[in-house]
Formats: C-alpha cells, structure tokens, sequence
C-alpha cells in the first residue's frame, strides 16, 4: 500500500511536469504519512541532513569551475590543439569534436555542460568543413555524454555518496570506460567521414606553429593533470581538488587570458548557485525518497523476488542494463541514481558485482540515456545549440547509440575494464 | 521594491557561493604555505552549501529553472498547459507549506535543546532554518507566478 503511494504519486506528478524534487518529496511525505513509521518531521529534518556532506560539496566547485573556464577562454585553445594536432587528415574535425569533448569532460563533470561548450564552438567550424549538421551534432552529443564517464563526474561524486563508497576510487575506475566509449566514437566518426569523403584537408602546420598553439593553450591543457594528478597523488580530496579548480580557472580566466571580468564573474556565480541549487535539492529529496524505501523493506523484498525468478547472473545483468537504460531515458540522471542505488545494488552485489563496478555500469548507462530520444537531454542541448530540428539531431544519434551499447556490454561482462587500473595502482 | 524582487535572491546566492570557494581555497592555502590547517572553514563552508540550496529553490522558480520531465504536457495545447502550470505551483505550494510547518516545529525544538555544531558552537537551530526561510521565499515567487499565469490566461481571453 505505501509503495503504491510513494510510486503512484511520484509518477503522477511527474506527467504532471511538476519538478521531480517535488514529486520526490511530496510523494515521500504522503508514504510517511499513511505507514506512520516515523515522526512527520522526518523529511525537514532530511532536507538539510542529506546535503549536509562534505563529499557533496565537489557539486558546485565542479559546475563553478566547468563555468569558468568555459567562459574563460580555456575551450577555445583546447580546439585550437585539437585542429593543429589532427585537422590535415581526412575526417580529422570529427576526430576532434571527440577528443575536445573528452578532454572537456576532463574539465568539467557534465554532459550537457559539454556538449553545449564544445558544440557552440564546433558545430559552426564542422559545418564549415563540409560535415552533414545532422552527423555532427549526433556526434558532439554523444561525445558530450563521456562528460559524466570520464572524472570529475557530479553523477560519480552522487552515486559514492549514495553506495558509500570513496569518490576518488569510482574517478579512477571511470578512465578506461571513458577512453574506451571515446575511441570507439572516434572509430566510427573516423569511418563515416572516410567513406562519405568529408572534412576537408587543410595544410600541415609548421612545427613552430604547432608549437605556438600547444604554448598558448598550457593552462587548458594542465586542468586535468592538476585535478587528477592532485586527487590521485593524495594531495587533495575530490572536494579540495574542485576548490583548487575554481581557484584555477579564475586565476586564468582573469589574469592570464583575460577573458573574464568582473560582470561575467558575478554571472557565472550566480548562473553556478542556481544550477547547484536545482541539483541539490533533487538529491535532498531523493536522499529521503531512497530512504523511505528502506523503511519499507522494498529492496530487501525486490532483490529476494529478483533473484527467485532470475537465477542466471549474465541474464540478471543483462536485464539490469535494461532496465538502467529505460530509466535513464525518461529520468533526470542523478535522481535516477540516488533512487536506484539502494534498490538495484544489493540485486548487483548478491550477484557478485563489485560496487564500484556496479557504479560505472549505472554512470555509461545514464550516460547513453542522455542520447536516447525521446527525452536525451544532451540531444535537446545539441538542437539548440545547432538550431536543427530534435528529431533530425536524434535520428542521427542512432548510431552512435548502437556503438555505445556495444561499450556498454563490454564494460558490463568486463569488469577489468573498470577495476584494472584501481588494481594496478593498489598491487 | 523591483530591486529587492529582481536581485534578493541572486545577491545572496553570489555571496554565498563566493564564500564557500574562499572557504574551503584557504583551509588548502593554509594547509600547504602556512603548515597549519583551520578547522572550522569545512564546517562553516557546508552551511553556507545548505543554505545556498535553499535560497537558490526559490531563486530556481523565479528563473524557471527547476529539473522537470515535460515530454507529455508539452502536447498539450496551450491553454490547459497554463492551468496546469497553476495546478503545479500550486503543488509545489503545498510541499513549501508542509516542510514550512514541520521545519517550523523541528527548529524550535533544536533551539530550545541548544543543540550545537561541532566545532565552531553554532546553534545548529540556524542550520535547520534554512529549509524553512528558503521555501517560505519559494512560496511567495510561486504565488507570484501563479498571478503571472492567470493574468496571462486573462490577457489571452480579452479580444
């Protein structure tokens, strides 16, 4: 009856278009109320616990800092690399809206983040170089989804503070996956262009040319080695190295590029709180809705069921993979995963699935729901950004689709993929 | 009055945001160049974080930024989709009145306990206010947008 409740109303209010943080915690408060398990000022109470947590707080340091240095002049000098280093081959523009997206989401931890950066700058550029505008946008909103594959990622800093395990772990475990889904887009960019003969050949640079460009565009090029290098070299926490981010990306984007001033400065502050603010009371009310589950034993009861009826572990997956996908279509990404890690990991863990793995399994399959009509929020941003119509960017998406549904099955039977480099690192 | 009802909100949440950077950037500059590190900038900066989500909640309406799935509603033709905006604030209204009413109870009792926060003996009573203050703003942008809303149904009904 109070799972009825709880999913009932949430659904309703969701077709209703009311905001999912509402219908989460609306919805909990009705549950709350008709079970009379705990006391009525249990979801007050929730709203400021759940978000009291210093992990959580890498949320607006990574948009803050992703802001910055979007508009501070960094994305430009990172396609200026992209084009010196592959715009000679045949192709090689795709080739870039890749690679830029990849390191872009090195920066930055969002995929609609990236995919709205590097398509302002891009889509006109590929345009220019012959590239179908359908292809290309397809192409920079998938590429754009690897922004929450590869770290930081705010989905990853989400999913460790929900499974309760560390943040800098389930980082490392995204780089090979993250590699992987981006040379495979690579793969088939590559493969397009060469067969439909596009992207047009400019000059080789000089090297001192090369030189130049790769010179101006040091402090883009640092960002990450200075996040992961510092997370990894224990010198910071995921927080602490976000902070330093936008420490960074002031630094640069004021003095040393000089491309921000101080009325862009309070825009992009205040653009980052809101942003923050709309994702943090989802994960606050979600926080609660997760817990109101709990109470009610629907895990324990769901996973018993599941495993009854599904004893083959591969199928299991399979099915979880699935229904992650589904999910991840219609649901806002991170609400997506605060209310399904306490259903759906006790399923993948009895099924000897390790956590973290578990964890980026959930992250590529969120990411590809970004790019599954009818509701991929990155092909909207890309529709926009293109000005093209939503179901041209989204037929041309299909694809892509399929070739990261092809990483996904590998990243899902493979743990390696995900687990190695912790491994190495540990041993 | 326009100015307080066009940049309440945004003048704080810039401040709050900047505060919680500066916060945390020198508990790392001290750590590191001066060898010593604070302990109360962590907790503080996490406050801010909290209160920052709640202004912002209100701040999200009047922006018309709130995280919503309208693939259904935009079928709608225009006219119901207004009503059913109404019919969702007015929702959302009524989560604002219950955590409002709740939030209420619960903070007077952490004040009357004299509950406090570990390091920097905050009362942790202004903690919990912060859900309580940001959705009381909430509330008035959203009666603010359902008259909006129905002075546009209105306006749209005229000749």
């Amino acid at each position: 009856m109070t799972s009825l409740i709880l999913f009932g109303l949430f659904g309703l209010f969701l077709l209703l278009s009311v905001p999912i943080a509402i219908a989460l915690g609306l919805a909990s408060s009705a549950a709350l109320l008709v079970s009379g398990k705990v006391s009525s000022s249990y979801v007050a109470q929730g709203l400021v616990t759940s978000i009291d947590s210093f992990p959580l707080m890498a949320v607006p340091f990574f948009i803050l800092a992703g802001n910055l240095m979007s508009q501070g002049g960094l994305s430009e000098r990172l396609l200026a690399v992209g084009n010196i280093l592959f715009g000679r081959f045949n192709g090689g523009m795709a080739v870039i809206a890749v690679v830029t997206c990849m390191f872009f989401g090195a920066i930055s931890g969002s995929g609609p983040a990236t995919v709205a950066a590097v398509g302002a700058i891009l889509l006109p550029a590929m345009g220019r170089s012959g590239y179908r505008p359908a292809f290309s946008s397809g192409l920079i909103a998938s590429a754009g989804s690897l922004g929450i594959v590869i770290p930081p990622s705010i989905p990853m800093v989400i999913y460790a503070s929900s499974a309760n395990i560390s943040v800098t772990a389930l980082f490392l475990a995204g780089i090979v996956p993250g590699l992987l889904i981006g040379l495979f887009l690579i793969g088939y960019a590559w493969f397009v262009s060469r067969r439909e003969g596009v992207g047009q050949k400019e000059s080789a640079p000089t090297v001192a040319e090369a030189l130049a460009t790769i010179w101006d565009a040091k402090w883009a090029l640092l960002v990450p080695v200075i996040i992961l290098g510092g997370i990894y070299g224990g010198v910071f926490t995921p927080t602490e190295a976000a902070a330093v981010a936008v420490f960074y990306g002031l630094i640069v984007g004021l003095f040393l590029y000089r491309e921000l001033d101080l009325k862009s400065l309070y825009q992009i502050l205040a653009d980052s709180a809101l942003v923050t603010a709309t994702i943090m009371i989802i994960v606050g009310a979600a926080t609660i809705f997760g817990r109101v589950l709990t109470i009610e034993r629907i895990p324990n009861q769901l996973t018993e069921w599941v495993l009854q009826i599904i004893g083959n572990p591969l199928l299991l997956l399979l099915l979880l993979n699935i229904l992650l996908l589904l999910i991840g279509t219609f649901m806002e990404t991170l609400a997506a995963i605060i209310i399904l890690t306490p259903i759906l990991l006790p399923i993948a863990t009895s099924l000897g699935v390790d956590p973290i793995h578990f964890g980026i399994i959930m992250i590529v399959n969120l990411a590809i729901g970004m790019i599954t009509p009818p509701v991929g929020v990155n092909l909207f941003v890309a529709s926009r950004v293109a000005s093209l119509s939503l179901e041209k960017v989204m037929r041309s998406a299909v694809p892509f689709l399929l070739v990261m549904l092809t990483a996904l099955l590998l990243i899902t039977y493979l743990p390696v993929i995900s687990l190695g480099l912790g491994g190495l690192i540990d041993g | 009055m326009k100015f307080v009802d066009n940049y309440f909100e945004e003048l704080l949440l810039v401040g709050l945001i900047s505060a919680m950077s500066v916060l945390i950037i020198a508990q790392i500059f001290m750590r590191f160049v001066i060898g010593s590190s604070i302990t109360w900038s962590e907790e503080l900066a996490r406050y801010l974080f909290i209160w920052m989500t709640w202004i912002g909640t209100s701040y999200g309406v009047k922006k018309h930024a709130h995280i919503r799935v309208n693939a259904v509603t935009q079928m709608f033709p225009p006219r119901l989709g207004r009503y059913i905006n109404i019919l969702t604030y007015l929702i959302f209204l009524l989560f604002c009145g219950l955590v409002i009413k709740e939030g209420i109870a619960m903070t007077e009792k952490i004040f009357r306990f004299n509950q406090q926060s570990a390091s920097l003996r905050i009362p942790m009573g202004y903690v919990y206010l912060a859900p309580v203050v940001g959705l009381a703003l909430t509330a008035l942008r959203l009666l603010q947008a359902i008259h909006q809303e129905i002075r546009v149904i209105r306006g749209s009904r005229a000749p």
